[in-house]
């Protein structure tokens, strides 16, 4: 079990990576199923077969939902800012991370302060892998998220980000705190899927073809000035 | 069971009529209607005895979500009828029902994750739709503000989340000045984390900007949605998790909330120079609502339990006042066609009802001593600050009266030349839907009132905080 349970956050992070630096938008949407899909397996014991139905049901739908603006063309191709390597490396500097806090917490009695190094279970223990492999996965999966969310290229790659996101708190959240309750996971597909079906709206205004340096993301604001006397009012006098 | 039928008819009328205005507009608009009425009847049955087991949470129903539901289906349909029959962007129902929606779920719920999760979602859906029905430009700006509100919600999740896991202070229960300095610096980090979700969501100074340019960009009848209420209930939910497990340490935490009293301060006082300043109506609208939220952001300078009624009165009140402002605001616009303070000279002398319904506002806006909003003031601004510090944030709620009076005297000025082609109100018997937007006006400006009377009791939701335990598994 905590091979498959490494092996699982491992496909997350990596679906995680294609989803933010693949230079191909069919590609990163790809990755971004395969994270979002693999992401609620990061738990042990697993949650219900019905949450986990539902959450799986609800990246795939996130994913779908995303489909129709990268088929028109609004995404802009080239990937990641940062370049593939950098992502990967940014991400498994952050799993280290992630992994090291919750094994450490794992390992210290509660109520106790241990001096720092020592640990009653080693972080390659069974007990220990339980929490840290969710809070590995997640910590990595928000470090790739940041550069997307923060400094967004294109709509889509946004809203791939802001995906990336939820999930990464969500399995943060599951590897420090534990899983999380059925109507929480309930939320946070709801979540999921209102955030894929914004981004898909937005970028079915902004997007009937037309080419995306048209509209970058940075120029918004302007751009609402530029068009703030020309909204169509029809006054009834 | 009331709270999943209110959730569930919102929520599925919601959908119905963000995809019905793609094609049928006007139907988009009749669902919505029908939609909010029906939550509004389902909202006055829900109850505190409303229990609706999930798992190990549950989904409780309280006098505040009640009364939430209920004046905010209300408020919405007003703008919905107001946009309707003025402006006709058909744009504001689905977005609107889909937050009331998330709302009742997300104050009902006893698990503050999911309340966050639920919050993020329904902020999507008031703040993304609108921009998306208003075109490509005003789409382009809906990016930061969908950006701004996931982060939000999620930054919300992730401080419960952390502070409550093992990783987190709350094991050191509560703290004594001195006592436990690394324990106290956690705990008060995680107040400056759970008040910059609230103030990023709500628009509060210094994260306004999102706020500031969404106005622009959707309908004047989606705003309230949008930032009122939407940012109403997330301090609502925030509050409820931070007076329970903040609260007990409040005394080890004196820096960082005084830090967010002066946050509150500004917002309350720069808000209102804000809507004071501006020509643009959509950005007085804005502005004073984001003014209001500097009062809701006193209750985490408090951090006391006493702080939930009030607070609850607080925000019924101004978001229902302001629902009824952004109401004039789109009945305005949609008359005369035009945005602009100095395009609208003259307003109130061809239309004195509209007239009539912004002097409603504005006696809701400052309220009237002795109503419940009135005195939820001045028991926030009174359990979060001392006396010199308070006094000025007391004097702070005189400001409406500088921002929409003057709204009120550009109203009796001689008229513009976009003021001065209207009818006039006593042409209504020709042109019926002329004056019918002024009458909504007034109608949702007496429902304000009413709901800064104070409707009795005014309890908030309950949120479960775990108590510290061990990582899982260990």
């Amino acid at each position: 079990m905590t091979v498959a349970l490494v092996g699982v956050a491992v496909v997350a992070i990596l679906g995680a990576i294609a989803a933010v630096s693949a230079r191909e938008a069919r590609l990163a949407l790809t990755g971004l199923v395969v994270a979002l899909v693999a992401a609620p397996f990061v738990a042990d014991p697993l949650p219900d077969i019905r949450v986990l139905a539902l959450r799986v049901v609800g990246g795939v739908l996130a994913a779908q939902l995303l489909w129709p603006a990268v088929r028109a063309g609004v995404v802009r191709e080239g990937g990641s800012l940062l370049g593939w390597r950098a992502e990967a490396l940014l991400a498994t500097a952050a799993a280290i991370c992630g992994w090291a806090i919750a094994a450490s917490l794992a390992g210290t009695p509660t109520g106790v302060d241990l001096p720092p190094g020592l640990s009653t279970i080693g972080p390659l223990d069974p007990a220990a892998v339980r929490v840290a492999a969710p809070a590995a996965a997640g910590l990595a999966i928000l470090a790739l998220a940041a550069t997307p969310v923060l400094v967004p290229p294109d709509p889509v790659r946004l809203g791939l980000g802001l995906l990336l996101l939820v999930e990464g708190v969500t399995l943060l959240q599951s590897g420090l705190g534990g899983a999380a309750e059925p109507l929480e996971q309930l939320a946070i597909v709801a979540a999921l899927v209102a955030v894929a079906a914004g981004v898909a709206a937005l970028s079915r205004t902004l997007d009937t073809g037309a080419a995306t340096a048209a509209h970058p993301i940075s120029g918004a604001g302007h751009a609402a000035d530029a068009a703030t006397g020309a909204e169509p009012v029809t006054p009834n006098s | 069971m009331t709270i999943v039928i209110a959730a569930g008819i919102a929520l599925g009328a919601g959908v119905l009529a963000s995809f019905l205005r793609l094609r049928a507009p006007l139907a988009a608009t009749l669902v919505g209607l029908g939609g909010l009425a029906a939550v509004a009847f389902a909202a006055v049955a829900i109850g505190p005895d409303d229990v609706l087991p999930f798992g190990s949470v549950q989904i409780v129903g309280s006098d505040l979500l009640r009364a939430i539901g209920l004046f905010w289906a209300i408020s919405a349909a007003g703008l919905v009828a107001i946009d309707a029959l003025g402006i006709g962007s058909h744009a504001v129902a689905g977005p609107a029902l889909l937050g009331i929606g998330a709302a009742i779920l997300a104050l009902g719920a006893t698990n503050g994750e999911a309340s966050f999760a639920f919050l993020a979602a329904g902020g999507v859906a008031t703040v993304v739709a609108p921009a998306a029905a208003a075109g490509r430009s005003r789409a382009a700006v809906a990016w930061r503000a969908l950006r701004t509100v996931v982060i939000a919600g999620f930054l919300g999740l992730g401080v419960i989340a952390w502070e409550s896991s093992p990783a987190g202070p709350l094991g050191a229960a509560s703290l004594e000045p001195g006592a436990d300095r690394a324990a106290a610096a956690a705990i008060g980090l995680g107040l400056i984390a759970i008040v910059t979700a609230v103030a990023m969501r709500a628009g509060a100074i210094p994260t306004h900007v999102w706020a500031a340019r969404l106005v622009e960009a959707i309908p004047m009848a989606a705003i309230p949605a949008a930032l009122a209420w939407g940012g109403a209930t997330f301090a609502i939910v925030a509050s409820s998790w931070a007076v329970a497990a903040l609260g007990p340490s409040a005394a080890a935490i004196g820096p960082e909330r005084t830090v967010v009293a002066i946050i509150a301060a500004a917002t309350l006082l720069l808000g209102s120079a804000a809507a004071f300043v501006h020509d643009d109506v959509e950005h007085v609208v804005g502005y004073s609502i984001v003014a209001d939220a500097g009062v809701v952001l006193l209750a985490f300078a408090a951090l006391d339990p006493a702080v939930a009624r009030p607070l609850g009165a607080w925000v019924l009140g101004y978001a229902t006042v302001k629902s009824a402002l952004a109401g004039w605001a789109a009945a305005a616009r949609g008359r005369f066609g035009v945005r602009r303070l100095p395009d609208l000279r003259g307003w109130a002398r061809r239309s004195p009802v509209l007239g009539i319904g912004l002097v409603l506002v504005l006696v809701g806006a400052v309220g009237l001593p002795g109503t419940a909003a009135n005195a939820a003031r001045a028991r926030l601004v009174a359990l979060a600050s001392d006396p010199p510090f308070e006094v000025i944030l007391l004097a702070a709620a005189v400001l409406p009266i500088a921002v929409i009076g003057r709204l009120l005297v550009a109203g009796w000025q001689t008229p513009s030349p976009h003021v001065a082609d209207d009818p006039g109100d006593s042409s209504f018997r020709e042109r019926p839907r002329l004056v019918a937007p002024a009458l909504l006006v007034v109608a949702l400006a007496i429902v304000g009132l009413v709901a800064s009377l104070g409707v009795g009791s005014i309890g908030g939701p309950v949120i479960d905080v775990p108590q510290p335990s061990a990582l899982p598994g260990t």
